[in-house]
């Protein structure tokens, strides 16, 4: 069975929500959601979907289209690996289009 | 003191050469022969019957005496077979320097190249300046490949008025769904969300007529946000539906116009807001419904109709547009933008017309572009001719110039300006091309627009 993907739109959907979420918990929040957050700044050569700050922990949120973000995805892990305050949150296709549909 | 007719025949020749006239002898600067030896060529031009006998004999024994090539045949029958008069002398020197001026930029080199050029070369190149037969583009198919897309969704298709309208419409959603799964923590999660945007949520909510605190709790309660968050949903849900149906018809358009055989106009706007979007789009219906261009059927690029998903596509398709057609319709506005401004620079560029149209609210606009922008004149890269734009203030005239442009039934007319020929086009008082008087510039300009030496 071929794996979900999220379409740019969904994708983009989603982030917004994770992001006000996040905020709504307290979080200091970077996004890629123009006009509205601040974007977060880029690892590893790539930009995450979503970097939230509180006390002295940060968590990487990133929003998984499909296979096509192995790259990114490598490089966000390799990042978080060797950084203990940094814990990478991945949300895939199935878990974000199940959110956005409730 | 009045002119001789001997004074007004050396100084259209002169004019013809190229040369300034001068008030000590229009061909001063021109004539390597002694003055007995043009007297007694000028004596047959104008014998003591009071007639005027011009032929190409005498025309190149003058050309001779002013150090220049000898014209050919087809050259004097092309301009002067007609002339039986003085007058008729000084309006053909006057049509051959509105097309060395069309065609090279240089009146010097324009005497030279279609004065010694084999008849096949000579008829190719006055051909780019003879009227064009409407027939050629009557014969063509109407065009009627492009999809429309409702006026009032126009606006989807762009960022700000788009995009941005649904991020901010979901933004709501978000928050507002958030209050209501825990109305316990309304006050807190509006802590969490800070003023800033809390007041931004306000203004995107008033837009549709939803009061929202654009600080503090207000009177929100479960109830109330039950029935806000069931109205959003339902407008951001349709907004997304109809962009998506606009987007869809967008993208079927843009490969539309790739595939194209021909494309006549370009029309370089810029959009941002909804207004803008229908602005534009009813501008163009204006134009190219008018009867004065409608039976030519022309092809022409509707940007508002025409949707790129990222902004490196959309840039490649519309510089191919660009590319491909004869003419470009810029659309002024108060505030221009980098991208549109440059198409007008590119067109020019490529040697071909720009009719920039300005609204009538921009007089100041209008001018700036017919006499002073800095983009308003640019070389061609091909050529070195400097070219420049037409400047129409309605939609109405903006049809009747691109029928001429097209047809190439513009008429122009020559001025001498603070040391530059400018060739204006009649009815817009538009310049379209310029030669400098300066010869040091001019020697300047042309030896090292040829000089290929790699940079």
């Amino acid at each position: 069975m071929q794996a979900m993907q999220l379409s740019v739109s969904e994708h983009d959907r989603a982030v917004r929500h994770y992001a006000m979420r996040m905020l709504a918990d307290g979080f200091e929040v970077k996004a890629r959601v123009e006009g509205w957050f601040q974007e977060p700044d880029t690892i590893g050569g790539y930009r995450p979907d979503i970097v939230a700050r509180k006390n002295n922990h940060c968590i990487i949120i990133e929003i998984k289209k499909g296979e096509i973000d192995w790259p990114k995805i490598k490089a966000l892990e390799a990042f978080a690996s060797i950084r203990p305050e940094f814990q990478l949150q991945l949300i895939t296709p199935e878990i974000a289009s199940k959110e956005l549909r409730r | 003191m009045s002119v001789s007719p001997r004074e007004r025949f050396l100084a259209a020749l002169a004019k013809m050469l190229g040369e300034n006239p001068q008030e000590s002898g229009p061909l001063r600067n021109a004539l390597v022969c002694e003055n007995w030896l043009l007297s007694e060529i000028l004596d047959a031009v104008f014998p003591s019957t009071g007639e005027f006998k011009l032929d190409r004999e005498k025309l190149n024994r003058l050309l001779l005496n002013c150090e220049r090539q000898m014209i050919s045949e087809h050259f004097y029958s092309y301009f002067f077979s007609a002339v039986a008069t003085l007058e008729d002398f000084e309006d053909a020197v006057e049509r051959f320097r509105v097309r060395a001026m069309w065609l090279y930029g240089n009146f010097h080199f324009a005497l030279k190249k279609l004065g010694t050029c084999d008849k096949h070369e000579f008829d190719k190149e006055t051909r780019k300046t003879e009227p064009r037969s409407p027939a050629d583009f009557e014969g063509r198919e109407s065009f009627n490949d492009i999809e429309s897309i409702p006026r009032d969704d126009l606006g989807l298709l762009g960022y700000v008025s788009g995009k941005q309208k649904i991020v901010d419409l979901e933004i709501c959603v978000e928050l507002l769904s958030l209050l209501h799964d825990e109305p316990a923590r309304i006050a807190e999660i509006l802590r969490s969300v800070g003023t800033e945007k809390q007041k931004k949520v306000s203004e995107t909510l008033a837009e549709y007529e939803m009061p929202f605190p654009s600080s503090g709790v207000g009177d929100l309660d479960a109830a109330k946000l039950e029935g806000m968050l069931g109205r959003i949903k339902g407008l951001a849900e349709s907004l997304r539906s109809r962009q998506q149906k606009a987007i869809e018809i967008g993208l079927r358009n843009t490969h539309r116009y790739l595939t194209l055989p021909h494309l006549d106009v370009y029309v370089a706007t810029s959009m941002r807001t909804q207004e803008d979007y229908e602005n534009q789009h009813a501008f163009i219906q204006l134009v190219f419904t008018n009867p004065v261009v409608k039976d030519l059927k022309l092809r022409y690029f509707d940007p508002t109709l025409s949707y790129a998903d990222d902004r490196i596509t959309k840039g490649l398709v519309e510089m191919l547009m660009l590319r491909r057609a004869r003419v470009t319709i810029y659309t002024a506005s108060r505030d221009d933008t980098l991208g549109k401004d440059s198409e007008l620079a590119a067109t020019l560029a490529q040697g071909k017309a720009v009719i920039a149209y300005v609204p009538p609210e921009l007089d100041r606009k209008a001018e700036l572009l017919r006499v002073d922008h800095p983009l308003g004149l640019q070389i061609d890269i091909k050529t070195g001719v400097a070219h420049g734009i037409i400047v129409v203030r309605s939609p109405e005239h903006c049809a009747k110039m691109l029928r001429k442009v097209l047809l190439r039934e513009l008429a122009f007319t020559i001025r001498h300006e603070k040391g530059n020929f400018l060739l204006e086009e009649t009815e817009t008082h538009s310049v379209v091309r310029v030669v400098s008087d300066d010869p040091y510039l001019t020697h300047a300009f042309w030896t090292f627009f040829h000089h290929h030496d790699s940079v």
